[in-house]
């Protein structure tokens, strides 16, 4: 079946079976080798990846239902970045977006409305961007220096969680290509002071991940971090 | 701790993979795309023992898509073990690769590899079989019974020690006479301790991808701990010489022993070369869960004599070891319980006994602490009892007891890794500071419970005057039992998916329409609920304090030997090749920070390759805790080697008349003397002469390729050792004990390790707090179980439930250290040590609480709570006397 998926700041098609988990598509089709597997049962969070600005787990999901919809995987933060640091289009978004309190998802119909219009792709190009490796996220920065990686095979999917936190909290915006859909549902008003999460909310958002090698301390450690990070910086 | 300058060991250098990790780069076995790459997937024996009558794979072979069908019928019988160890392994050659006759329920029936991985589980599904279930056995205490069924009988199996009695393995070891040591005791102490079926859980499973080269050669990219190992042991059973074998060892997701064995490497393997196509086979979860390996459960009886003033007289161990199935590890993880837990405390006499059996159950094989987490249990837990008995403080009781600097441990010369060992004299040892810093730090003096005893005299819940406190309890108990849902009988858990399912903060995450995300927060506001209940409102929550010692090795004395090779680059950089095996641990990056160490450059110019069996030298690979400790040493010695080369250029280049070295700024080179090598010191990627002058290493490294004397700077060495020097660990954890429902939280957990000097404290912390959360699942909530049929019930994360990031107690971690002279840079090991001593210090706790003994792990509510009601029975009954 013929699939239309906002990944990574491309409007990609594909055509797969039907039966085709999101976790294959991300993988063999799309070629994003950062999304692991654990367990393919949705208990383990080394597939989880962003739709539409929630997080969930790519091998529980059929390729079907992202149809239309905008996946972000690790290898899409350096464009997550670029459009932090005002390069991607989101300050043009419509203002009547602009709902507090994070109830602000898009229907699907407004997804569907606007399938064709990606615009702008030079919003993250890659030229500027030559190599991740010169351009971590605060948050990778963070897993990196505090420590927060052994073996690494958890670690995009709890990235990823970290960043929908993020999101949730109103630390970060996550970008969009599609004109009209909001991905990040809190925007706050001007003046209102955003908060880091707390340890516990990050340890509850980091649960779905699984690790087995660094009882969490550090990647809880990493993840408060580049909050601070992200707060100070505004 | 000695006062020494370290430049780049000592140091939290940040892991060199660790960049590429976070940007989820594809380092991974499975990261790879190979044209015509077909998928192999295993049919597992769903019987506990049973014979092959017939097996029909027409159907199955022609099915469109299948390649290729591998059953006992077509493979040829070689005996071997599939434990990776040096060679000649010490497990017995017990397995084939497929066999007529199935032992436990995931034993191997056939392979099928196709295009795709839907065609070959079509096809398994195709695969006709008939079997003559033959009768099993699931408990080891009846192994060697008569009518007990014999797994191993057949004549080609070699090294098994009794085919007649079920024994895999067997050990007996002596030291001085334990009977005269009972003789001589004022108090003889007898307990039994019992350890269960757990598994390593690395979140990357098991995962080999192989191919042919352009050459005719079998390329086995795997996800192992022991490279060299899979290559010399597939070699006999897919008929290929070592020559025409290379194992590429990439990034790998955690191993924890599981992938010290050639779990899937032969097979995978064997499609290739009947194939010639590549292959890829990975092991699911519930494949994992039961069909990978385990740690051994073991029964374990201990018995003590020591005088009134607490000095010991004598030990007597005697384990019973569950192998499952097959041999794997038996042998040597039985004598690593001995060898570790005697050695701790000065016994002057001990016997040690140990059996390694086999039942029809999973097989049991290498998971970190190898076999040390059982017998620590053990010991931990009896020394424990020993003092209550002796009216001595536990912590006392073992300070005054354990080997200290310059002392023998003389277990270890009788008792080696399945032979006899090596003379060991303790030249470092930090377990008296490990005890204070812990001990401080949980408040051993204050927050041990004085009297366990209190929570039975103490008012019930029920009975408070206060309504509105009595409301609010039962509802925190309501919420008490979901949160911990993963410290309830795990038994019940499982028949009950359903309720599990809203437990489990991973199942609402996969429903992106699902608007009320809120489910997660639900473990949270718990914990400070109750514990503003703990105090002056009931002694249903009692908490208690209780801490273990133990020891590790730092890897196998006169055994393992590891290798690394070192050359420079001319703009100063340098290539280091290490056989050995980073699977997580953090390894490359400790060897960076040794290699800029010893040549005086920093470990961003160490450009670290490691495991490949054609590129790199040999080494045993990633277990025994031997990385730092042995490969350490390796890589110092060639990167010593490459120094003095450096120097003897350097000195070259100094010279004032035939040098090229620039002179300082107002010298005449008159003036100027040549140095020797001897004053000349690398630093900073330079070479520095006494009197301030200085070449650096790209000017070294170009004139040696390019212009004089021309050579390749480089270094190899190899490093073996026969002295394994032990880390020591102190570990401290607080409870909190529901004496109305038996469930045991865990508030803090204090670890204190000797491991020598931390070459990276950062990335030792994270072996400590990696294996805390192990062992906390070890202790409380992780546990293999089956029904009559020796099915295993728990085949998903749903339900083998490991830690998680909200259920984790409150965590510290010291690192004590202390100068090991044969260690480089004074290192010895960390990975293994910190998993030991978390059960018993919880166990201990949970007696200091409560006053409950629990001799058989894992802890879990209902024998908390059994252990609490007869307390109750024994109370009141006392009372009516
Ligand atoms: S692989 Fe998707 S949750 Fe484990
Ligand atoms: S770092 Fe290995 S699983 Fe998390």
């Amino acid at each position: 079946m013929k699939l239309s998926v906002a990944l990574n700041a491309e409007q990609r098609e594909f055509d797969v079976p039907a039966n085709t988990t999101l976790l294959s598509l991300l993988r063999e089709e799309a070629g994003c080798f950062s999304v692991k597997h654990g367990c393919e049962t949705g208990d383990c969070g080394a597939c989880a990846v962003i739709v539409d600005g929630r997080i969930v787990n790519a091998c529980i999901l059929l390729a079907a239902q992202v149809d239309e919809r905008e996946v972000i995987t690790v290898e899409g933060i350096p464009w997550v970045m670029a459009s932090m640091s005002g390069a991607a289009q989101h300050n043009e978004l419509p203002e009547a977006s602009d709902v507090e309190g994070g109830a602000g998802h898009n229907s699907s119909d407004s997804n569907a409305a606007s399938k064709s219009s990606f615009q702008n792709p030079e919003a993250f190009s890659r030229e500027e961007h030559p190599s991740t490796y010169e351009l971590l996220h605060p948050l990778q920065q963070a897993f990196v220096d505090a420590h927060a990686i052994q073996c690494g095979y958890c670690t995009p999917g709890m990235i990823l969680s970290s960043l929908a936190l993020f999101a949730e909290k109103g630390l970060i915006e996550l970008p969009s290509i599609k004109r009209k859909t909001r991905v990040t549902p809190v925007r706050r008003k001007p003046g209102i002071k955003k908060l880091p999460p707390s340890e516990q909310e990050v340890r509850e958002a980091l649960a779905g991940n699984l690790c087995r090698c660094t009882g969490y301390l550090k990647p809880v450690e990493a993840v408060l971090r580049a909050a601070e990070e992200l707060v100070s910086e505004g | 701790m000695p006062t020494r300058e370290f430049k780049s060991v000592h140091q939290n250098t940040r892991r060199v993979d660790s960049v590429k990790l976070a940007s989820g780069k594809g380092t991974f076995v499975d990261d790879i795309k190979m044209d015509g790459l077909i998928h192999a997937k295993i049919l597992h024996s769903p019987h506990a023992h049973a014979r092959i009558k017939r097996i029909d794979v027409q159907e199955a072979e022609r099915l469109r898509g299948v390649r290729c069908v591998l059953t006992y019928l077509n493979i040829p019988r070689v005996p071997y073990t599939t434990a990776g160890q040096g060679w000649p392994e010490p497990s017995p050659y017990d397995t084939v690769m497929f066999d007529s006759v199935v032992r436990f329920v995931g034993d191997r029936v056939a392979c099928v590899a196709a295009d795709s991985e839907e065609i070959a589980e079509r096809a398994l599904d195709l695969i006709g079989v008939d079997y003559e279930i033959l009768p099993a056995n699931f408990d080891p205490r009846k192994a060697s019974d008569s009518g007990i069924p014999r797994l191993h009988l057949e004549p080609d199996k070699r090294g098994i020690h009794s085919p007649q009695r079920n024994i895999a393995a067997h050990v007996l070891a002596d030291v001085g006479d334990a009977e005269r040591g009972f003789a001589e005791a004022e108090l003889v102490h007898e307990g039994e301790y019992t350890v269960h079926y757990v598994q390593q859980a690395s979140i990357e499973p098991h995962i080999t991808i192989t191919w042919m080269d352009e050459d005719g050669r079998l390329m086995v990219r795997t996800s192992t701990q022991v490279p060299f190992h899979v290559r010399r042991i597939i070699a006999p059973l897919i008929g290929l010489p070592v020559q025409k074998i290379r194992v590429i060892k990439p990034r790998i997701g955690g191993g924890f022993g599981g992938k010290q064995e050639i779990l899937i490497e032969d097979l995978c393997a064997m499609v290739t070369v009947r194939t010639g196509r590549p292959c890829r086979l990975e092991y699911t979860r519930a494949e994992e869960l039961h069909a990978a390996r385990t740690r051994h459960p073991q029964i374990v009886r201990m018995k003590t004599g020591v005088r009134k003033d607490g000095t010991l007289t004598a030990i007597s161990m005697d384990i019973l070891e569950n192998t499952g199935a097959y041999g794997t590890h038996a042998l040597t993880v039985q004598c690593v319980s001995g060898s570790r837990a005697l050695s701790l405390y000065r016994f002057p006499n001990i016997h040690f006994e140990a059996n390694a059996v086999y039942t029809n159950l999973p097989v049991a094989g290498a998971f970190r602490g190898y076999g040390s987490p059982q017998g620590f249990f053990a010991l931990d837990s009896h020394m424990d009892e020993l003092a209550e008995k002796l009216g001595l403080d536990p912590l006392e009781f073992r300070r005054r007891n354990h080997v200290r600097e310059g002392e023998p441990t003389p277990i270890a010369e009788v008792l080696g890794e399945g032979r006899e060992g090596y003379k060991q004299v303790i030249q470092s040892c930090g377990l008296d500071e490990c005890i204070e810093r812990g001990a401080k730090e949980i408040g051993w003096k204050t927050h041990r419970n004085p009297d366990p005893r209190a929570w039975i005299l103490g008012p019930r819940v029920s009975d408070s005057s206060n309504a509105g406190i009595s409301d609010l309890k039962s509802e925190i108990s309501e919420k008490d039992r979901d949160s911990n849902s993963k410290q309830t009988n795990l038994k019940s858990e499982i028949s009950d998916k359903d309720s599990d399912a809203k437990l489990k903060p991973t199942n609402l995450r996969s429903e992106i329409t699902d608007k009320d995300s809120d489910a997660r927060s639900k473990p949270s506001t718990l914990k400070s609920e109750i514990s503003d209940l703990k105090f002056g409102v009931s002694r249903r929550l009692c908490r208690g304090v209780g801490m273990s010692c133990t020891m590790q090795a730092s890897g196998i004395p006169g055994v393992d030997m590891g290798a690394a090779w070192i050359k420079m680059n001319e703009d100063g950089s340098f290539n280091l090749k290490v056989g050995a095996t980073d699977i997580g641990t953090g390894a490359d990056t400790m060897f960076a920070q040794v290699a800029a160490e010893t040549l005086g450059t920093s470990p961003d110019k160490i450009i670290v390759y490691s495991s490949d069996t054609d590129m790199t030298p040999f080494d045993p690979g990633a277990y025994a805790s031997s990385t730092t400790y042995i490969s350490g040493n390796a890589v110092k010695k060639a990167c010593e080697q490459a120094r003095e080369q450096i120097l003897e250029v350097a000195e070259e280049m100094l010279d004032p008349i035939k040098g090229t070295a620039a002179h300082p700024a107002g010298k005449e080179s008159s003036t100027i003397t040549r140095p020797d090598t001897k004053d000349l010191v690398v630093h900073n990627g330079k070479v520095c002469a006494p009197d301030g002058r200085f070449v650096t290493f790209d000017q070294v490294c170009l004139r040696s390729l390019y212009q004089e004397h021309q050579f390749q700077i480089q270094g190899h060495a190899s490093h073996m050792s026969y002295d394994s020097p032990p880390p020591f660990c102190a570990q401290f954890a607080e409870v909190e004990v529901d004496a109305e429902t038996g469930i045991v939280r865990v508030l803090r957990l204090i670890t204190a390790v000797d491991c020598g000097v931390a070459i990276n404290p950062k990335m030792a912390e994270g072996q400590i707090e990696g294996a805390v959360a192990q062992a906390l699942g070890y202790a409380l909530t992780e546990q293999m179980v089956f029904d009559e049929k020796g099915r295993p019930l728990n085949l998903s994360f749903k339900d083998y439930n490991i830690y998680t990031a909200v259920d984790m107690p409150e965590l510290k971690s010291f690192l004590v250290e202390t100068y090991e002279p044969t260690g480089p840079y004074g290192a010895k090991a960390i990975a293994e040590i910190p998993i030991n001593g978390v059960a018993p210090a919880i166990a201990n706790a949970v007696y200091n609480a409560v006053g409950v003994r629990i001799r058989d792990l894992p802890i879990t509510p209902e024998k908390v709570l059994n252990g609490l009601k007869s307390l109750q029975l024994s109370q009141s009954s006392a009372a009516q006397v």
